[in-house]
């Protein structure tokens, strides 16, 4: 009687498979949180967005007046190419630290995936937040102080 | 085209392994008539299963987390399915396999050793996001993901319902609810000392003022879900006798609470007598702000010592001596070490003034409360009779485990001594008191403390030795003797008198204590479900 009751044994591999396709389907498809633009993880994301879209005029306009900047609005190895979530987001109405998790898509994949963090710190310059010091993805530019 | 035609390839190639690799399993399970330890199959379920665990939370993450600023997660779930595809098969067909081989073996080692693996592995990882989500709801933590307290959450469920259906037996048996009642203990205790911690820090804070107080979304994260999981795995009775593996953890878990007791005891007296030395020249709401952590550790310590120490039955049992034996241990290593730093402390030159009072008072404490936790454990180990301690597994490994690792750090300082003392004879450099001080004093407190323990390893010697030299005759009642007969020396004539039923069946332990308690004479022994009673016998 027990055996009767049984589910054939197909049944929970082809639950499993469809959970999965279910899954992949679902993060293939969801599109990214659209933070608002005036705070901190927001500027963030237009930032990045601007990079990852080769518009590097407009990711240069994040940057903050004061502290250190890259010598040029290129970045070291052009346009990433990258997904990335938001880790975290810390600070106050003047300055903010905001942390993201990024996935390098462009990296060789027989060499694993490339996963890591990246910390942005922002001011508030009244009319946006900008980022100060920018070092990501600018990894080898000579940083220049502006008067 | 070329894409798909490769990943058909590969799915192609991955399957053929798989065949291969359930075709060689069942082959070699067929000629496994008992059923074996089985232990192979299992560690590959573990490891199949593990990376299967961990990639499915890797998928639900990157499709389901819900701050993504910008592209899709195509690298994370890569990195997911690929490992889904490669261990999730093996899983399955392997757990299917081993389902079937559990209903024809019913007990093989490595179904314990798998549910032990699988609790040790996935437990952790559960608790482990437990405080991530619990940081990040306090506000003091990174974003975390609550899907995976679900993916790791359920499958310690789902191992815990196969455990019920398929309900370990034997001694191993209990290896699966120790492991998984020693991770929950960990988080209960981090989870309690917290959130005391807190506690006693908020009412510090109400009334003289405090410059930090801890968060404690953490601990009480770690509190409301380590202390069910411990209720579930520790607190319902054993279906098995006490033996080695839970006598291990229970001496260990009694031994480690009440080191931490006594630490944070001491430190709360330390704190009193050098307030009332009045050396410090912090106010005294900053010489007491560590008060409120120490009562925790102590009352946290305190209690778990108290909880487990009664779990270990009237008598001297496995665990008792276990854990008397390692507070010895503890004791004297901890007061070889504070008495050599007393001395150093004390003759340590200043440029003005005299050594800080704090540091003496510290160390001398320190020295104190090691020297009262050695005395006063290993004065009971010696109020037991000897020929029965004296064989007892613990005591060989108290006593030649400590005095070898003594031993070792008394030749090691003397080397130091003797390197200092040759190059002043050489000439390369001046004599002086200074450099020898540490080296001088560790050889002498741990070459004294090498020398006691050497002597009591000489004299059990010669105690066993002048017990076992006349024959004598045992007769032993009993539904199954066990390893009896091999544990007397050989002057004893072992007679097994079966009973016919199984509740006097004899473990490894309780061979053990029989044995110590004929002491080499002859006796009648009766062994029944209350445990074993030893009456003498008239040589025949």
């Amino acid at each position: 009687m027990e055996e009767d009751r049984r589910l054939p044994g197909w049944v929970l591999p082809v639950l499993g498979v469809l959970a999965v396709v279910v899954l992949v389907l679902i993060g293939l498809n969801r599109s990214p949180e659209q933070f608002d633009p005036n705070t901190p993880e927001g500027a963030v994301q237009s930032y990045i967005a601007a990079l990852v879209g080769g518009d590097y005029e407009t990711a240069s306009s994040f940057w903050a007046d004061d502290g250190c900047h890259p010598a040029s609005i290129d970045p070291t190895e052009g346009a990433p190419d990258i997904s990335a979530t938001l880790v975290s987001v810390d600070g106050d109405e003047d300055g903010a630290t905001v942390v993201i998790g990024i996935t390098d898509n462009a990296t060789d994949p027989l060499n694993g995936i490339y996963e890591y963090e990246e910390w942005f710190t922002l001011v508030n310059e009244g009319d946006g937040w900008k980022i100060q010091q920018p070092s990501w993805p600018y990894y080898d530019q000579t940083c220049e102080e502006e008067a | 085209m070329t894409v798909g035609l490769a990943g058909l390839v590969f799915l192609i190639i991955v399957g053929a392994l798989i065949a291969l690799g359930v075709r060689a399993v069942r082959g070699r399970g067929k000629q496994d008539e008992d059923g074996g330890l089985d232990l192979i199959p299992y560690l590959i379920l573990a490891l199949a299963v593990g990376t299967a665990g961990f990639s499915l939370a890797a998928l639900v993450r990157a499709s389901l987390t819900p701050d993504r600023l910008i592209g899709r997660p195509t690298g994370e779930i890569a990195g997911a399915l690929a490992g889904l595809v490669v261990a999730g098969p093996i899983a399955f067909l392997l757990w299917r396999r081993q389902a079937r081989r559990r209903k024809t073996y019913a007990q093989t080692a490595g179904w314990h050793v798998y549910l032990a693996i699988i609790e040790l592995v996935f437990l952790t990882a559960f608790l482990v996001a437990v405080s991530q989500v619990a940081a990040f709801l306090g506000g003091d933590g990174d974003r975390a993901s609550p899907t995976d307290l679900v993916v790791y959450g359920g499958i310690v469920l789902f191992h815990w319902w196969a455990e019920l259906r398929d309900r370990p037996l034997g001694d191993i048996g209990d290896l699966p609810r120790l492991v998984g009642s020693g991770v929950a203990l960990v988080a209960l205790t981090i989870g309690l000392i917290g959130t005391l911690g807190w506690i006693f820090s908020l009412a510090y804070d109400t009334f003289w003022g405090l410059a930090d107080v801890p968060e404690p979304a953490v601990p009480l994260g770690l509190l409301v879900a380590g202390a069910p999981i411990w209720a579930w795995r520790w607190l319902p009775p054993w279906e098995e006798r006490p033996n080695v593996l839970r006598d291990f953890y229970l001496w260990f878990v009694t031994a480690l609470s009440l080191t931490m007791a006594i630490a944070a005891g001491a430190t709360v007296i330390v704190t009193l007598l050098t307030f009332l030395v009045g050396e410090g020249r912090r106010t005294a709401q900053e010489h007491f702000e560590v008060l409120p952590m120490a009562l925790a550790f102590l009352l946290v310590g305190g209690g778990l010592w108290h909880h487990h120490v009664n779990r270990m039955g009237p008598g001297r049992s496995g665990a008792r001596r276990g854990y008397e034996y390692a507070m010895a241990a503890t004791g004297l290593t901890a007061l070889v070490g504070s008495a050599t730093a007393l001395v150093e402390a004390v003759f340590t030159p200043t440029l003005a003034g005299t050594n800080s009072t704090t540091t003496l008072i510290t160390i001398a404490s320190a020295v104190i409360a090691s020297g009262w936790v050695w005395l006063s454990f290993w004065r009971k180990a010696q109020a037991a009779p000897r020929p029965e301690e004296a064989r007892s597994l613990s005591r060989r490994i108290y006593l030649i485990g400590t005095a070898i690792l003594l031993g070792l750090t008394a030749a090691g300082s003397m080397i130091a001594v003797l390197v200092v003392v040759f190059r002043v004879l050489l000439g390369d450099i001046e004599a002086s008191a200074a450099s020898l001080r540490i080296p001088v004093t560790l050889t002498l407190t741990s070459g004294l403390a090498t020398w006691h323990l050497f002597n009591q390893i000489r004299a059990d010697g010669a105690g066993t030795r002048g017990t076992a030299l006349e024959h004598f005759a045992v007769t032993v009642v009993c539904s199954h003797p066990g390893s009896l007969a091999t544990l007397f020396p050989k002057e004893a004539k072992v007679r097994v008198i079966y009973r016919g039923d199984q509740v006097g069946i004899i473990d490894e332990e309780m061979a053990a204590q029989i044995v110590a308690a004929v002491d080499g004479r002859s006796s009648l022994v009766w062994v029944d479900e209350s445990g074993f009673r030893v009456a003498a016998a008239r040589e025949s």
